[in-house]
Formats: structure tokens, C-alpha cells, sequence
């Protein structure tokens, strides 16, 4: 199965330091602005299964709103417990004012 | 005809109940109506359910069925129903045995089993199962049921004082959703085994609720054999009401691919010197997954009382899972109890014991989960029940290796 | 290193004020809101990133809910509008001698704690004066590298370390009680271990308490890097009385690889006190953390120290004692997560209910995907001295990989009648045979102990055993 590029939203709708929850098929992602890039990760945290696209960004971490695990949104990475597995990220390309997600088929 | 779920319209599904009820006693009619408000009153779990969050349900549709009358085979030795044993249909027993259905189907009971599969079951059942042993009766051959179809097998047992009789209740149905509800009494000094076998399809989601009261001297020896099914969960409860009361409750699971199997126990303590001992095992290849939640309690006045509680889960496939949760509540002091729970592989140095005898890795695993099941067998001591069961996983421990 | 929090003293404040506590006039007053966090983190001079920290953390309190599978006929007594959150030394020196509880002072002079101890343990003094000893174990510390002081003066003095570390392994999201430290702490340890360096006596907050760090909402961090060695211990078994009816505090222990951390407690708080305190540590590859917990006093406890192990061949021990007389619930346990492969983890409770106290133990051991060759072994035995008091388990385990090795195990039971009458027939009475086999019911735990502690432990637990019987 190959993978698929997804046009899932417009730079716009994210501005830095804010976080915009997409669903691509089945796969809920975070779209997450870090210094003026945008970065994708599950919207599912690790430990407890959280919404972390509704949480806060501080810099490139973001915080799970549920138990406050972090995660570094860039390589996914965990920075704070109660996560100890990190989160899965995905490759994103921006062209023409759009956000482009390429996930597994 | 196809499946016709039960839609959330109070007033069709009222209707049905309501069908079901017309020519029942008032009594009846009025459990059904409350339990099926107890049904309305609690929301369909899923994942985010407590107790439901490690179950993998995935493309299962969890909705309760329209009711399918159960339908069943049964064989009892002929001189036994010459005897006054009887097994019959639940709701034609309403004919002659209405005040001993009654009492048991209207005991209050303490545990979990009042969950929204249990609350259908009670309220929309249709046929069901009877089986009675009258005072000082002593079954010569064990009673064997077999469901073969139907959507909420209601079951009744009642063992009158002083009886003794076996009992092996084996599932077989194929539908997307079942539940069943067994009551099982126990009269004073009577003595009492009862094998409860799920081998359903491998696509139905099954519920059981097994209640058992115990009156004084009791004596009861269950089994839980679970092997088939794509999700399974069972309640099974069992209440120590009358001092001296003895109760051994046995589990066996032999789970494959992904299957789900969910058992909760309860060992409830409520009267003076009485003894509960537990022990279920569950076997799990592939990537199936386990869950066992185990209840004792002792209660302030049941004092002089033994309850033990084992759970061991043998991991045999790479992605299998297990999860176990034995919990303790004693308000008594003079009071022994003790439980355990182990999780692990087929043991080295057992497996190295078995090479050193010959056998090749593979034969000495099959041969360590055969011994692993055969424990349970024989602490319910019944061949002519549990030689079958052997015969059913079997074939399942021919996929058994070493690795 | 360590960088100077300057940045207070530039900032325009809400509150128009700039310098020193003493110049300002703060009242301490009951309830919590953002004015008092406010105030807490400027009077401390603490930089800007620790006061949204702060602020962040309240509304988090503020947001969660009780938990539910808690004791909430006790937790559902404390009403937080009533407490003092933040109180300075010099309020904590108002208090007399008098309004400390009888059984207290009875206690002190049955256990022998001298004079000046008992006014600091009565909550009447605010400092405790062991500074000459303080003082000459700090030098010891300085010649190896070890920093080793309270909490508020190591964020000062070094705040890129604290900063690096602070939270991560307790964020304050991840309990009610936590979020509520995060607000308001003041005092609690902060030590920080170079790496390869053995720290060879056992560090004590005892040295350098004073009204604040014995108190209410402690934050402690200890940091151990790769190789280091540090034992840590906290409490006293004298009883302890505070007016300050809510404890909350949060300690974090980071081992880094191959670095070993024992945390050693023991709580002995009056019987007014609700002591909820979230203590965790995170074990890199071969590091080892141990608890050792003593839970003997307080209202209501909730403790439940665990080990998240990340790193391969980490390992995790808790080894707990738990005494509930009337009156009393300790409900405490243990979390072990295993997050890499060949992990060990051992837990040890043991628990006492007398009187109708109430003891609960509450468990988890989680084996995550891919974790082969751990080993987790978890032993509780609880032993209930009456037919008025209670004991609960409720452990859970979570495995998912197989080739591991999980094995739980746990009793209820009472005195034995023929272990009494045993002891009882070679001369003693009842009391002197209950304590006695107490004593021996809690030993694996005592002869972890300084041998002072243990001294007095074993004292205690006569003076409660008197009570019990005849």
C-alpha cells in the first residue's frame, strides 16, 4: 500500500503557536505551528489515549490536556511523564498557502 | 429474516416486551418491565466505558438483539425424571413450579452483574431453562444441556435441600449479540456442579451472568469453560449466605487470534464459616486478550471464614495480552484469605525438564499447557463433564510451540 | 551552572511592589486564587517562567475533578476554602504551646523527644536548630560537587538545571493534588548529584526545616546523573501536628543511567491531617530507585510511589508499611511501569488496621508491547488487629509481552492465636507478645532504617499496642 498526501488544511487556519485537530481516513492528526512551521502528529497521546490536539503548546512541546504528558512535536519524542511511548509524526509539505499530510495507506 | 436491531423507540421495544408478557403471571411481567427500565437507564458502553477501556472492540456492533427464543437439547438419565428430577422449558415450568422460579428469579443481588446485558436478558427471555432437584434428590447421571440458538438463555437451577446433582450447560449459538442470566440455588446441604461451557462462534460477542446463592452446608463446585466467541464476558458471582457454606469456583480460557475474553468474579462472604477457594486460568495464543477482575469480600459479621483466589494466565503468542486485577474487601478480622495472580510464558525450566525426557520443544509445550488445563479438570472431578473439554481445545493445542 | 534570578527585580508588578518579604505586608489569608499565587511566587523572587508555571497549574486545580475511585467520604470533608496556602515563618511563631493536642505531648514524653524538638514538632517553632550540624555536612557536599539545599534557594541559585528537569516527571495535569502543588509549593528539597559521586550519608530534610518546608505543599527534585549514588529521608516517627489540615506535596526523583536513588519517609502526621502527596521516579537504563514508606500517622493518606522504567535494565523496589488505628485510612500502593525490556520491580506491603482504622492498597504493574525479560513480584500482607478495622486490595496488573515473569501475592489475616500463645508462654504478657510480633510483622521494613528511626519506630509501635490491648 502506498502512501497518500492529504491536502488537509490551510496555513491560515493555524497560526504559531496554535494547534488544529484533522482527520485523515480513520487517523485523527495534530497539526501543531512551531515557529511559523507546521508540524503532524496523532491527535491520540501515548499514555491514556488524551486529545492532545486540544492542548497547549508551549515552543515545539506540546502538553496532553488529560495527565500533562508532553511531547516534542517535531521528532515526537516524549519530554514529560506519564507517556512513555512517543508519538507517531508525519511528514508535512506546504505549497501554495495549503498543508499537506502524507500518512500510510 | 434479518437481524431487526432494537431501535431506542421506548414504544417498540415496550411492545415487544410487552408480547412476550401476555401470558405470564403479574410477578413476572413486573421483573421484566423493571428490568428492562434498569436496561433503558444505562448507556451502551464502548472504550471509554470503566471496565471496558483495554477491550479491543473494533468493528463490533454491541447493540442488543431483538429477542430469538432459546432453543436447547438436553439428556438426563430416564430413571432420574422418573425420580422427580425435572428439566424443562423455563416458562412451561411456570406451570408447575411457579413459587420455586419465583424465589430464585427475585433474589436481590449484591454484586456486578446488573450491567445492561443482564437488564435486557432479565426482561426480554423467551423459553428459557429449568432444572430442579427436589429435596433429598440424588442425580445418578450427570444433566447435560446444549443451546444451540437464541439470543438471552435464561437459566434456573434449584437444588432443594440435601440434593446432589451435576450440571453441564454448553453454548453453542451463532448470534451477533447474546445474553444469558443463570441463577443457580442451593439448597441446605445440597451439592451442586455445575459446568457453564461457551463455545460459541467465533464472530458473537457473548454476555453470561452466573449467580449463585448458597444456603447453610452447601456445597458447589463450578466451572467456567471459555473457548469460543470474538468477545466474551462473563459475571460470575457466587453468595455465601448460609454459614458452613463451601464454594469452588474454576476457569479455563483458551483464547487465539483476537479473541477478547473478560471475566469478573465475585466471592462473596455473608455469613460465618464459610470457604470460598478460586482458581482460572486462561491460555493465550496470538493476539488475543484476557481481563480478570476478582472480588473478595468479607463482610463485618462473617467471621471464621477461608477465601482464596488465583489467576494465572499463560502468555503464548508474541502480541497476547493480559491484564488482572484480584482485589480484597475484609471487614472481618478472624478471617484467612489469601490471592495471587501470575502472568507468563511456558516456564524454562519446566520446558527444559521436558526435553531432558525427550520430547522435542514443541511437544513439551503442548505438553505443559495440556498439564496447565488439566489442574482445573481434575479439581472439578467430573470425566464424563470435562473429558469432552479436552477434547475441545485439542485441536487448538496442536498450533501450540515452543517459541 | 546557575544563573541569577534577576529578572523579578526589573519587572513592573501588578502589585506596584519590587523588593524583599519584609518590606511587604502579606497577610495570609484562607482560600486560594490567583492574587495569592501571585503574591507566593513574587515574594520568593522567582522568575517569570516559574510564575505562569503557577498560574497555569491553579486553573488546572481548579478544572479536575476529585478522583472518583478515592475515599471520598474523607477527601469530600476538606473544604478548600478554608486552608491556609502559603504561610511565612513569622506566622507559623504566633501559634502557643497550649493549643497543641494532649495525645501529642503525652506521645513526646513517653518517646523521650527532647524539648526543642517537641516545639518544632508541635508546630510551635518555626525553625529547627540543627543548623551547626546542617552546616558541617554541607561543606562535605560542597568538596564533591553535591548540591543539596531546599527547593526555593536551588531554583534561584540553579535554575537552568531545575528548569531542564522540573515537571517532567510530574506535570501538574496529572492529578488534582499535583496541579494544587504546582500552584502553591514552597520549601521541599532540591539536590542534585554529579555523575559517578556516591553520597555516602544519608541526606536529611531534617537539617534545614524550617515552618514552610515541613509543610504543607512540599516540592522535592533530586537528580542523580549516570553513576551516582543517594539515599534521601524524610519525616520522623514522632507524631507531628500541624494547624494546616491539607498536605499536598510532589516529589520527583530523576535517575539517569546507572545512577541509584533510595527515598526513604516516614509519615507520622496527627490525626487531622489529610497528606496527599504524588511521589514518582523515572530509572534510565540500569538505574535503581527505591522507596522505602512509612505511613503511620494522618486522617487520610494517599501515596502511591512509583517507578516508570525507561531505560533497559532499570529496577524499581517500594517497600511500605502501612498503620491505621480509629479514625485513620492510609490507602497507599505502588505504580511500576515497565517501558523497556529486562526491568525488574519489587513491591513489598505490609499493613496494620487496629481499632477500626482502615488500611487500602492500591496497585499497578504495567508491562508495555515489546518489553521482554521483566520480572515484577508484588507481596501485600495485611494484618488486622480487631473486628472493627478493615483492609482492602486492589491491585492491577497490565501485561502486554509475553515473555515476562508477573507474580502477585496477598494475605489478610489476624494475629495468629497459636503465634500468641507461643510468645505469650514464655513469660510475656499480651501487650509485650502483640508488640512483639507487630514488631517482626513490620521488620523487613525497619532493618531498612537508620538504626535511630528504627529505634523509635519500634517504641511507637509499643505505645500503640498498649493502647490496643487490656
Amino acid at each position: 500500500m502506498s502512501p497518500q498526501t492529504v491536502d488537509v488544511a490551510s496555513v491560515d487556519e493555524i497560526p504559531e503557536g496554535k494547534v488544529k485537530t484533522v482527520t485523515v481516513d480513520s487517523l485523527r492528526i495534530a497539526l501543531c505551528n512551531y515557529g511559523g512551521n507546521i508540524y503532524a502528529i496523532d491527535d491520540i497521546c501515548t499514555h491514556d489515549g488524551g486529545p492532545l490536539g486540544q492542548g497547549e503548546l508551549e515552543g515545539k512541546e506540546i502538553e496532553c490536556p488529560r495527565h500533562g504528558a508532553r511531547f516534542d512535536v517535531i521528532t515526537g519524542q516524549v519530554k514529560a511523564l506519564p507517556a512513555v511511548r512517543p508519538v507517531r509524526t508525519y511528514p508535512v509539505h506546504v505549497s501554495d498557502g495549503r498543508i499537506f499530510v502524507e500518512t500510510p495507506s | 429474516m434479518a437481524d431487526s436491531i432494537l431501535t431506542p423507540q421506548a414504544q417498540i421495544e415496550r411492545g415487544l416486551i410487552d408480547q412476550i408478557l401476555k401470558d405470564e403471571p403479574d410477578w413476572l411481567g413486573d421483573l421484566r418491565r423493571s428490568a428492562f427500565m434498569r436496561y433503558e437507564a444505562l448507556p451502551q458502553p464502548d472504550e471509554k466505558t470503566p471496565g471496558w477501556r483495554r477491550l479491543s472492540l473494533a468493528g463490533i456492533d454491541l447493540r442488543a438483539p431483538t429477542p430469538v427464543p432459546t432453543a436447547f437439547d438436553f439428556w438426563a438419565a430416564d430413571a432420574d425424571i422418573k425420580r422427580g428430577l425435572v428439566v424443562c422449558s423455563l416458562v412451561k415450568a411456570l406451570g408447575t413450579h411457579e413459587d420455586a422460579i419465583r424465589e430464585a428469579i427475585s433474589m436481590e443481588h449484591h454484586g456486578k452483574s446488573v450491567g445492561r446485558y443482564a437488564a435486557i436478558a432479565e426482561a426480554a427471555w423467551q423459553n428459557g431453562i429449568f432444572v430442579f432437584a427436589p429435596e433429598g434428590f440424588e442425580a445418578s447421571e450427570p444433566i447435560r444441556i446444549d443451546v444451540t440458538a437464541g439470543t438471552y438463555p435464561r437459566v434456573v437451577i434449584v437444588a432443594r435441600a440435601k440434593s446432589k446433582l451435576t450440571v453441564a450447560e454448553t453454548h453453542r449459538e451463532s448470534e451477533r449479540v447474546s445474553a444469558g442470566v443463570v441463577d443457580v440455588i442451593c439448597g441446605e446441604a445440597s451439592a451442586v456442579h455445575y459446568a457453564h461451557v461457551q463455545d460459541c462462534a467465533k464472530t458473537s460477542s457473548v454476555f453470561s451472568h452466573q449467580r449463585a446463592t448458597m444456603a447453610r452446608d452447601s456445597k458447589l463446585v463450578s466451572l467456567n469453560f471459555g473457548i469460543g466467541g470474538r468477545l466474551a464476558r462473563s459475571d460470575v458471582e457466587v453468595e455465601l449466605r448460609g454459614e458452613g457454606a463451601e464454594s469452588d469456583m474454576l476457569g479455563l480460557i483458551f483464547a487465539e487470534d483476537r479473541q477478547e475474553f473478560d471475566y469478573r468474579t465475585l466471592q462473596g462472604h455473608r455469613s460465618p464459616h464459610t470457604r470460598s477457594d478460586l482458581l482460572f486460568k486462561a491460555a493465550l495464543d496470538d493476539r488475543s486478550h484476557s481481563s480478570y477482575t476478582g472480588v473478595i469480600v468479607i463482610d463485618r459479621g462473617a467471621q471464621r471464614s477461608d477465601a482464596y483466589q488465583a489467576n494465572r494466565n499463560l502468555l503464548l503468542g508474541e502480541g497476547a495480552r493480559a491484564d488482572t486485577e484480584p482485589m480484597l474487601e475484609i471487614e472481618a478480622d478472624d478471617v484467612r484469605c489469601t490471592h495471587g495472580a501470575t502472568v507468563g510464558p511456558v516456564d524454562e525450566e519446566q520446558l527444559f525438564y521436558t526435553e531432558t525426557r525427550g520430547l522435542s520443544p514443541d511437544e513439551g509445550a503442548r505438553l505443559i499447557v495440556e498439564g496447565f488445563f488439566q489442574e482445573v479438570f481434575q479439581k472439578f472431578g467430573r470425566p464424563s463433564v470435562t473429558e469432552p473439554l479436552s477434547g475441545m481445545f485439542a485441536p487448538h493445542l496442536g498450533r501450540v510451540g515452543a517459541s | 551552572m546557575a544563573t541569577q534570578a534577576k529578572t523579578l527585580v526589573d519587572k513592573d508588578y501588578k502589585y506596584g511592589f519590587r523588593d524583599q518579604t519584609d518590606s511587604y505586608a502579606f497577610k495570609a489569608r484562607k482560600g486560594i486564587d490567583h492574587d495569592i499565587v501571585e503574591q507566593i511566587s513574587l515574594m520568593k523572587k522567582e522568575p517569570q517562567w516559574m510564575r505562569d508555571f503557577r498560574h497555569r497549574s491553579l486553573d488546572i486545580f481548579f478544572a479536575k475533578p476529585l478522583p472518583p475511585w478515592a475515599d471520598l467520604e474523607a477527601l469530600g470533608q476538606i473544604n478548600f476554602d478554608d486552608i491556609y496556602y502559603y504561610m511565612r515563618a513569622s506566622d507559623v511563631e504566633g501559634k502557643t504551646w497550649e493549643e497543641v493536642p494532649e495525645d501529642i505531648k503525652r506521645t513526646f514524653d513517653r518517646l523521650g523527644i527532647p524539648e526543642a524538638e517537641r516545639k518544632f514538632l508541635g508546630g510551635v517553632t518555626a525553625q529547627y536548630d540543627s543548623e551547626v550540624v546542617y552546616h558541617s555536612i554541607r561543606k562535605d557536599l560542597e568538596a564533591l560537587g553535591v548540591l543539596f539545599g531546599d527547593m526555593d534557594t536551588g531554583l534561584r541559585e540553579h535554575e537552568d538545571i531545575v528548569r531542564e528537569h522540573f515537571a517532567t516527571v510530574i506535570p501538574p495535569a496529572d492529578n488534582k493534588f499535583s496541579a494544587l502543588n504546582s500552584a502553591v509549593w514552597s520549601g521541599g528539597s532540591f539536590i542534585w548529584v554529579p555523575p559517578g559521586v556516591h553520597v555516602d550519608i544519608p541526606l536529611q530534610a531534617y537539617f534545614r526545616i524550617n515552618a514552610e518546608s515541613m509543610g504543607q505543599f512540599e516540592r522535592t527534585l533530586i537528580i542523580a546523573e549516570p553513576g551516582s549514588f543517594v539515599h534521601y529521608i524524610e519525616g520522623c516517627t514522632a507524631p507531628t501536628y500541624s494547624s494546616n489540615s491539607l498536605h499536598s506535596a510532589v516529589v520527583e526523583l530523576i535517575a539517569k543511567e546507572g545512577a541509584h536513588i533510595r527515598y526513604t519517609t516516614i509519615q507520622n502526621w496527627y490525626k487531622n491531617i489529610y497528606n496527599l502527596v504524588t511521589k514518582r521516579a523515572i530509572a534510565h537504563k540500569n538505574a535503581h530507585v527505591e522507596w522505602v514508606d512509612g505511613n503511620i500517622g494522618s486522617r487520610l493518606t494517599m501515596k502511591y510511589p512509583s517507578v516508570y522504567m525507561v531505560g533497559e535494565g532499570a529496577r524499581g523496589d517500594v517497600l511500605s508499611i502501612a498503620y491505621a488505628s480509629e479514625g485513620m485510612h492510609q490507602d497507599a500502593g505502588s505504580k511500576m511501569v515497565h517501558a523497556a525490556p529486562n526491568t525488574t520491580s519489587i513491591i513489598t506491603s505490609k499493613s496494620v488496621s487496629k481499632g477500626g482504622g482502615r488500611t487500602s492498597y492500591r496497585g499497578l504493574v504495567k508491562v508495555y508491547e515489546g518489553c521482554d525479560g521483566v520480572k515484577s513480584n508484588v507481596r501485600c500482607d495485611a494484618l488486622l488487629m480487631d473486628p472493627e478495622s478493615r483492609s482492602d486490595t486492589y491491585p492491577t496488573m497490565e501485561i502486554d509481552a509475553k515473555n515476562v515473569r508477573i507474580e502477585h501475592e496477598a494475605t489478610v489475616s489476624k494475629v495468629g492465636e497459636e503465634q500468641l500463645f507461643y510468645v505469650m508462654s514464655r513469660g510475656m504478657t499480651e501487650v509485650e507478645a502483640t508488640t512483639m510480633i507487630v514488631n517482626g510483622f513490620f521488620e523487613p521494613f525497619v532493618k531498612e532504617l537508620p538504626m535511630e528511626y528504627a529505634v523509635e519506630l519500634n517504641r511507637l509501635i509499643a505505645l500503640e499496642m498498649e493502647g490496643s490491648v487490656g
